[in-house]
């Protein structure tokens, strides 16, 4: 029997980066996961839960229970900001008569990278690997939620060490925060570009074409900053990276 | 120490423009951050011992009354005086009307955040006593006429040839770079301080209840001399300080010295249980403990942010904060800066003046992983936003517009239902294509330093029904 998902795009990858989630969903398929999308998915309720607006994100927590309850499929998210709102934080908002759903929820719900190595046991991506798939140098960026909110951070390294066509480059303070943080990012835009500053400091000095990360957020932040710098650096989600290497040839 | 938390704004954007001061607070990541992570690693029990610190705070935290009642009948038996004081300005009054009583004219200090909270030196001026910081750090900071940047570091801000001028101007050194001459400088103008000083005024790290023990940790010897030279030594401590017993106090010396400097253990541990006795040969004839509540009482009563008094001041979690890193101390407009501060100066000084603080943080989660008793930062950040913004539990605290809730309403309400949530993308999707700012819609305090990310033409579920992959591809849970 196959695995099967159901992968939650998010709102920023839904309406932002759908690119993103087709090569999520490309490369769980290659894996031999069957993937399904829920047609009435928009947003996990986090950007309403980090402002304080706790009562409209239980409107949002109450929508995803309604959408993923009563089935007991897997739900993948390439996002661990996301993820970690659903694992760590529905709990705090929910409406009382959902809490035996939310906790449902929450364990069968995986970050994207997650779900390949602790799910699927998948560690090593060589199997899969495209023969054509060309050379990179990538840096790899721990965003903040999914290394200390899930405890994910040898699992995407040890995939994409796996890839030998990406030249995995560590670089300076890989764990520090690009600055993004949600609103954080408009409402103290001086202090949060002045983190991504330092952030693409570090990325440059690493001498990567590619920064890489498993949540987009960042990478916009990230390669928001690069854009307007000129910089010659590329922002690509991991599932973007592995797609390519599994012999997608061509990435947005 | 008046709080200013109302412009951390406008002194974050003044202190990222300063390049001395992003230069010397980078170098936290490397020096105190690093060495901290190296000291915790290297320390095999670690883990543990922050369980174990962690259930002896909730333990004396949760049983406060009891602990502060033995600590004080341990202290009178041995000798000294106790003064529990509700406010600042009682603590204040307390060594005042002390200091005037016995005739003191001058008081050598030990570092005392605490002390900031009562602005002790200013008043202690006002009424003709002479306070000299004898803490390094902190004497600079009270020859500059500022107020201490950092927990543990309070000169943190200030580089060596500032510290030069600083000298020259106010204590008449020639101009020198050797931070070793500077310090020896500073040394000969404190050492004439401690022998003329009638009161030493110290902080405490921990009151140890079963003993009666004030314990201080230092490296400079000068908590040492404060509390042995002068004829009456005045101890000013947070009522959250208090722990059990002599064992528990090896527990928080390991987690609080490797937390702060990354030292196995610091230069100095002093351990004071009353005045001196018949049979000493030194020591202070009178010993007075002040406990503080300050405010603190108010997150005592409130589970929700009841672990903040478990807190340690080791500031590990300003030195891991990347916010921090560039905003630096001052800008949070208070005695305690960076995530702890943003919590606990709201509760001591006022939340909604505060405001912006529980707001200037990433949510990264840094302060928490650094916490030696694993104090969840980002939590009471998140609930402290949610009382700004709704206020359930402080109604007269929130601070948050009308539009600001009703904007939020409804977005909400668009996202929680998805066929109007996918009309409105489609009809931006089709307004894009003649109005830049709707296919770009970030807004402009992003766009100046941030290319705005584009809305997709279609959404990823809308192409998800037309797209030719494997067939399985498309099935629907």
């Amino acid at each position: 029997m196959p695995d099967k998902v159901s992968l939650f795009a998010t709102c920023v990858l839904n309406n932002f980066y759908p690119e993103v989630a087709i090569s999520a969903a490309r490369v769980l398929n290659r894996l031999g996961v069957e993937v399904a999308v829920e047609p009435s998915q928009t947003c996990c309720g986090q950007p309403f839960f980090n402002s304080g607006h706790w009562s409209d994100s239980a409107k949002l927590v109450g929508k995803f229970v309604s959408d993923y309850s009563g089935c007991d499929t897997d739900i993948v998210l390439p996002s661990g900001s996301c993820t970690s709102m659903i694992r760590n934080h529905y709990m705090e908002v929910c409406d009382q008569n959902d809490a035996d759903s939310v906790e449902d929820i929450s364990t069968r719900t995986f970050e994207f990278t997650e779900y390949i190595t602790q799910k699927l046991g998948i560690y090593d991506l060589s199997p899969f690997k495209s023969e054509s798939a060309e050379s990179i140098n990538v840096t790899y960026h721990e965003s903040c939620h999914l290394n200390r909110e899930l405890g994910i951070s040898k699992e995407p390294i040890s995939l994409l060490k796996s890839l030998e066509n990406i030249n995995l480059i560590y670089m300076d303070q890989s764990e520090v925060c690009c600055g993004f943080g949600g609103t954080f990012s408009t409402k103290y835009p001086e202090i949060s570009t002045a983190m991504a500053e330092e952030k693409i400091a570090n990325v440059k000095q690493s001498g990567a074409a590619v920064v890489t990360a498993a949540d987009m957020s960042c990478l916009m932040h990230m390669g928001g900053l690069m854009i307007k710098k000129n910089l010659d650096i590329k922002s690509l989600h991991i599932a973007q990276l592995m797609d390519l290497a599994m012999g997608t040839d061509h990435i947005k | 120490m008046k709080p200013v938390t109302q412009k951390f704004e406008e002194k974050a954007k003044e202190t990222l423009l300063d390049s001395q001061i992003q230069k010397n607070l980078s170098g936290l990541y490397e020096g105190f951050h690093s060495a901290r992570i190296q000291a915790s690693s290297d320390t095999a029990d670690w883990e543990e011992l922050q369980s174990k610190g962690r259930e002896i705070k909730e333990e004396v935290i949760n049983n406060l009354d009891k602990y502060l009642e033995l600590l004080e009948s341990k202290i009178l038996s041995s000798g000294g005086a106790v003064h529990f004081a509700e406010t600042a300005e009682d603590a204040t009054q307390y060594v005042i009307n002390l200091a005037k009583k016995r005739d003191v004219k001058t008081v050598v200090k030990s570092k005392s955040m605490l002390s900031e909270e009562m602005s002790l030196n200013e008043e202690l001026t006002k009424n003709g006593i002479d306070p000299y910081e004898t803490d390094l750090g902190e004497y600079i900071v009270q020859l500059a006429e500022e107020t201490p940047y950092h927990i543990i570091a309070p000169a943190i801000h200030k580089s060596r040839s500032e510290v030069s001028k600083l000298f020259s101007e106010k204590i008449g050194t020639s101009e020198t770079e050797n931070i070793e001459t500077l310090t020896s400088e500073a040394r000969d103008q404190l050492r004439d301080k401690f022998i003329q000083a009638d009161m030493g005024i110290t902080g405490g790290n921990f009151l140890v209840a079963e003993t009666g023990t004030l314990a201080l940790v230092s490296n400079e010897g000068n908590g040492r001399m404060c509390t042995s030279m002068p004829r009456i030594h005045v101890a000013i401590v947070g009522m959250e300080k208090i722990i059990p017993s002599m064992e528990d106090l090896g527990t928080f010396l390991r987690l609080l010295i490797r937390s702060a400097t990354g030292q196995w253990i610091s230069s100095y541990v002093t351990m004071i249980s009353g005045p001196r006795k018949s049979t000493d040969v030194d020591g202070p004839e009178e010993f007075h403990l002040v406990i503080v509540d300050n405010g603190r009482s108010k997150m005592l009563a409130n589970p929700q942010l009841r672990e903040a008094l478990y807190c340690l001041r080791c500031g590990a979690c300003l030195n891991a904060c990347p916010v921090y890193r560039k905003v630096g101390g001052h800008s949070y407009g208070w005695v305690y800066p960076g995530p702890i501060g943003s919590i606990v100066s709201p509760m001591l000084t006022g939340l909604s003046d505060g405001k912006n603080l529980p707001f200037a943080s990433s949510l990264c989660g840094a302060c928490k992983e650094a916490c030696p008793v694993k104090i969840d930062i980002p939590r009471m950040l998140l609930y402290l936003r949610n009382q700004l913004v709704e206020g359930n539990d402080y109604p007269d605290q929130r601070t948050s517009k009308l539009w600001e809730r009703y904007l939020s309403k409804c977005g909400a309400f668009i996202l929680a239902n998805s066929k109007l949530t996918n009309t409105l993308m489609k009809s931006a999707s089709l307004i894009a294509n003649i109005a830049p700012f709707v296919r770009k819609p970030f807004p402009a305090s992003w766009k100046k330093t941030r290319e705005s990310p584009a809305l997709a033409k279609k959404t990823f579920v809308e192409q998800w029904a037309s797209l030719e992959l494997d067939s399985s591809f498309r099935k629907k849970h």
